[in-house]
């Protein structure tokens, strides 16, 4: 086999080449800490890889919103135990009132701070969390609830229930007030030119007095607009209508009327009696926890166990203001709390039930994120003292090659030939 | 007679070496010159001279008349000269695959933090936030921003392997004339070689420069070569003769009637569509036509799929005005999707699944529809309800890697038979130094020897006519 001088040049230069374009590569993997530098170092460890790296940012994703779910729960209960221990409170109250003994002026004490406890629950009902109101179901920038009652077709005497209607058409409602301070609420559901005046029993407009300012200034008689009425009283604004408060003193019954255009809609309340109503609706929110797994998180304010414990505290509260109310009246209403209360922890077992998933699944996928990472560095990283180590052996052949490349350029004959 | 024949006999000699010696040199200065075939000199014996007048009992009537150089041999291996181009056919055009396969590798940049699997993920990440909060304005900007990221990342995938496979076209131009270049060249030099065949001498150098050029042209073009009995060579390429003793043929390129940026390779004088096998021509089409268009579509199903699912979900919910049908994405492929201007205001995005400003059905507080888009993750969409959108992706870049491989071993394993075969090519016709220091010390010596014969048969001269004077 001849050797020409080419040849062996020529295979020292690709030798050369090679050995300096391994130790370019495995240079780059051992400053980079890194295995796959490109798909093609690896193709299916590549493949691995990318599915690790997304399983891990949806982890993430997952944890993000479990701590939106943890925080969800856990407001919801702290004010369902509000709403209990004003409930407890009451039934204390009710305890001591039970007693056939008591005064009427002292049962109107109690009446009182019942209906601070009320509004108390009510509060904590409306709580918000993250500037949304967490028990109005999908209305969230509605506060679901609120101290009244609609007024219904039904004449019913306060301070009986009495459910709202609808004005559709040039229909009047008409509704008896007692003689006591009253928050009178009109919507208008932006049809507009909602009207009411105040009559008395005999249809005849009725005047009130400011009974605050009592310097003669009165609403009298005629069809008013819902704005000018709010000019002679100044109480009770309210978010979603226009409220305002009247004190009647001692006047005899009086009737508010109230009337709107054809084909519009609009609602008169008024408000008494201390019924709780509820505005939002019964949506379910829910998060998904985990993929294929939607947990709810919220409690949409139309259950028991909100109406329970409202109606026993408004019942207890109107029983003790009612004139000859007995010990055996408010025995009843006891037992109302006590349902109440059933009603309630039911509900802030179901909650503590969602809260003990969310930590379950918190903690598996924290493990979760754990194995991922493992695996990932597995599949991903450079064993830095194997990468290391080959680096140093190609170090040391590309230097080898390079002194037996110097040998191999060696003087010809025609050197030694003189 | 014998006297004066003795002197012509030392005179071929002289000359014969001398001829050798300078053929030695030609090797030597061409020791390094690229597809230089070594040259040996052949020498023979001169045919024996019988003359009647020196035939006696005593010596035989034929004479010999000293020695000639016949001929200067060539040492060429064409056999593996033939197998030497084949493969480089091979090597070239794998070569060029697999330096379009790295450059996509390096457009697509997995696995890395800032590529389309870390944002796809960020986007549906960004979905599964807001429905948790449906009514947050930078949870709503965050969606806006993630879909925007996503759309203008496969803009940019789109649009650089778009650029890149026009960029080939330089390319082919370039090679298309080199081509026609060396077959105009080839033409030449078979007229010339030809020539001198006719008059019986070697062409020697001329066939080297020959044999270099058809050896950039099996780079080029996967060529067929043969050689024809008056010395021309004739180049085929798919039964079309591109140098046919002195013609030279034409390679040209047209536009694609599909796509006029891009460019075919036709024969100028049919117009004819040329099917290319081998070499650069050959490593650049299938590079533009099938690798890069593979990536391009995959990419392209995944911005459809993106754009129709999304949209089927998106106008399936109500924005927080209480408004449904409207398209979050618009767009059919990955170089024109982009987020659509009806959700430019983000209270439009629509995260309820029921209209939310109508209290009777549903509730501002309603995310069910976000959840429902950032399900779309999960969803078995492509390969026949196989295959997520991620998983598909992931397959398509697992497949680029295992093609970036392929092609990186094929081109490797060719190039270490073309160095191998050179190799041996090499052996046979390289220039040895020592080889040709040793031929001329022997023909230097050939040399001596015969001038000192001149020198004795001189002297033998002068004796004789010596002789004749008396």
């Amino acid at each position: 086999m001849r050797i020409t001088n080419n040849l062996v040049l020529s295979r020292v230069l690709r030798d050369l080449e090679m050995s300096r374009r391994r130790l370019n590569d495995l240079q780059v993997q051992v400053s980079s800490g890194k295995r796959i530098l490109k798909p093609e170092d690896d193709p299916f460890g590549t493949g691995k890889a990318l599915g690790i790296r997304t399983a891990l940012r949806v982890n993430e994703s997952y944890l993000r919103i479990l701590e939106a779910s943890r925080n969800w729960l856990t407001v919801t209960e702290a004010a369902l135990q509000t709403i209990g221990s004003a409930l407890q409170k009451a039934y204390v109250l009710a305890l001591g009132a039970s007693n056939d003994s008591l005064g009427e002026d002292e049962r109107v004490l109690v009446a009182i701070e019942v209906e601070e406890l009320l509004r108390q629950a009510v509060s904590a009902a409306n709580t918000r969390h993250d500037n949304r109101f967490i028990f109005s179901g999908y209305q969230t920038h509605t506060e679901p609830f609120q101290l009244g009652t609609a007024l219904g077709t039904e004449t019913t005497p306060n301070p009986a229930t009495v459910s709202g209607f609808l004005i559709s058409e040039c229909m009047s409602g008409q509704m008896q007030l007692a003689t006591d301070t009253y928050h009178v609420e009109v919507w208008d559901s932006g049809g507009g030119d909602m009207k009411f005046r105040l009559v008395d029993d005999d249809g005849n407009p009725m005047s009130i007095y400011d009974a605050a300012t009592n310097d003669g200034t009165s609403f009298t008689g005629g069809w008013q607009d819902v704005g000018d009425m709010l000019g002679w009283f100044s109480d009770g604004v309210v978010d979603t209508g226009r409220g305002l408060t009247i004190d009647f003193g001692d006047t005899e019954s009086l009737y508010v009327e109230g009337t709107q255009a054809a084909g519009t809609a609009g609602k008169v309340m008024y408000i008494s009696a201390f019924d709780v109503i509820y505005n939002g609706d019964s949506g379910e929110i829910e998060h998904e926890i985990e993929p294929g797994h939607t947990l709810m998180v919220n409690l949409p304010g139309n259950v028991q166990a909100f109406s329970e414990p409202f109606n026993a505290l408004r019942d207890l509260l109107t029983d003790l203001r009612t004139p000859g109310a007995t010990g055996d009246t408010i025995k009843d209403n006891i037992t109302k709390i006590e349902e109440a209360e059933n009603a309630l922890l039911e509900q802030i077992a179901t909650i503590g039930a969602r809260a003990q998933a969310v930590e379950r699944i918190d903690e598996r996928l924290r493990q979760f994120d754990i194995a991922l990472q493992e695996q990932l560095s597995k599949v991903e990283d450079l064993d830095m003292a194997e990468g290391t180590m080959r680096m140093m052996n190609q170090e040391l052949a590309y230097q080898t090659l390079l002194r037996v490349a110097a040998t191999l350029s060696q003087p010809t004959l025609i050197e030694f030939l003189r | 007679m014998t006297g004066f024949l003795g002197l012509d006999i030392a005179l071929r000699s002289l000359m014969a070496h001398q001829q050798a010696m300078e053929i030695v040199s030609h090797n030597i200065a061409n020791v390094n010159t690229p597809g230089y075939s070594r040259q040996r000199p052949v020498f023979t014996s001169e045919a024996a001279y019988y003359s009647a007048m020196s035939a006696s009992a005593a010596q035989a009537g034929l004479m010999g008349m000293g020695v000639r150089l016949s001929q200067i041999r060539r040492m060429s291996a064409d056999f593996i000269t033939t197998q030497v181009r084949l493969e480089k056919h091979s090597y070239s055009k794998w070569a060029i695959i697999r330096d379009t396969l790295q450059q996509i590798e390096a457009i697509i940049s997995e696995p890395s933090e800032g590529s389309l699997s870390a944002v796809m993920d960020e986007f549906w990440a960004a979905w599964r936030d807001l429905s948790v909060d449906p009514q947050s304005t930078a949870l709503r900007a965050n969606v806006y921003e993630r879909g925007a990221s996503l759309a203008s990342t496969l803009n940019t995938y789109s649009e650089q392997l778009v650029s890149a496979r026009r960029s080939f076209n330089l390319l082919i131009n370039e090679t298309v004339r080199d081509v026609n270049d060396i077959a105009q060249e080839l033409a030449a030099l078979n007229v010339q070689i030809v020539a001198v065949l006719a008059v019986g001498d070697q062409p020697n150098d001329l066939r080297d420069r020959r044999d270099l050029l058809l050896d950039t042209l099996a780079e080029l073009v996967d060529v067929t070569v043969s050689e024809e009995e008056n010395g021309a060579t004739t180049v085929l390429l798919r039964g079309h003769h591109l140098v046919m003793g002195a013609e030279a043929g034409e390679l040209a390129t047209v536009s694609v009637s599909e796509d006029p940026t891009l460019l075919n390779i036709v024969f100028q004088d049919t117009s004819e569509l040329v099917r290319i096998d081998g070499g650069k021509l050959a490593g650049i089409i299938e590079a533009r036509d099938s690798v890069i268009t593979d990536v391009l579509d995959d990419l392209d199903t995944i911005a459809a799929t993106l754009v129709s699912q999304v949209n089927d979900v998106h106008a399936a919910g109500y924005g927080l005005d209480g408004v449904t049908g409207r398209d979050f994405f618009e767009g059919s492929s990955a170089a024109d999707i982009a987020l659509s201007s009806a959700v430019a205001d983000l209270s439009h995005i629509a995260t309820a699944s029921a209209d939310p400003t109508d209290p009777t059905v549903g509730g501002p507080g309603d995310g069910s529809n976000a959840t429902a888009i950032a399900q779309i993750a999960d969803a078995l969409l492509l390969n026949d309800g196989r295959a997520s959108i991620s998983d598909y992706y992931r397959s398509m870049v697992a497949t680029l890697g295992l093609d970036a491989d392929h092609a990186n071993q094929m081109a490797a394993s060719s190039r270490v038979l073309v160095d191998h075969l050179e190799d041996r090519r090499e052996q046979v016709s390289g220039v040895s130094l020592d080889e040709e220091t040793i031929d001329l010390i022997r023909y230097q010596r050939a040399y001596q020897a015969a001038a000192r014969l001149v020198s004795v048969i001189n002297e033998m001269l002068d004796d004789l006519i010596a002789l004749g004077r008396g």
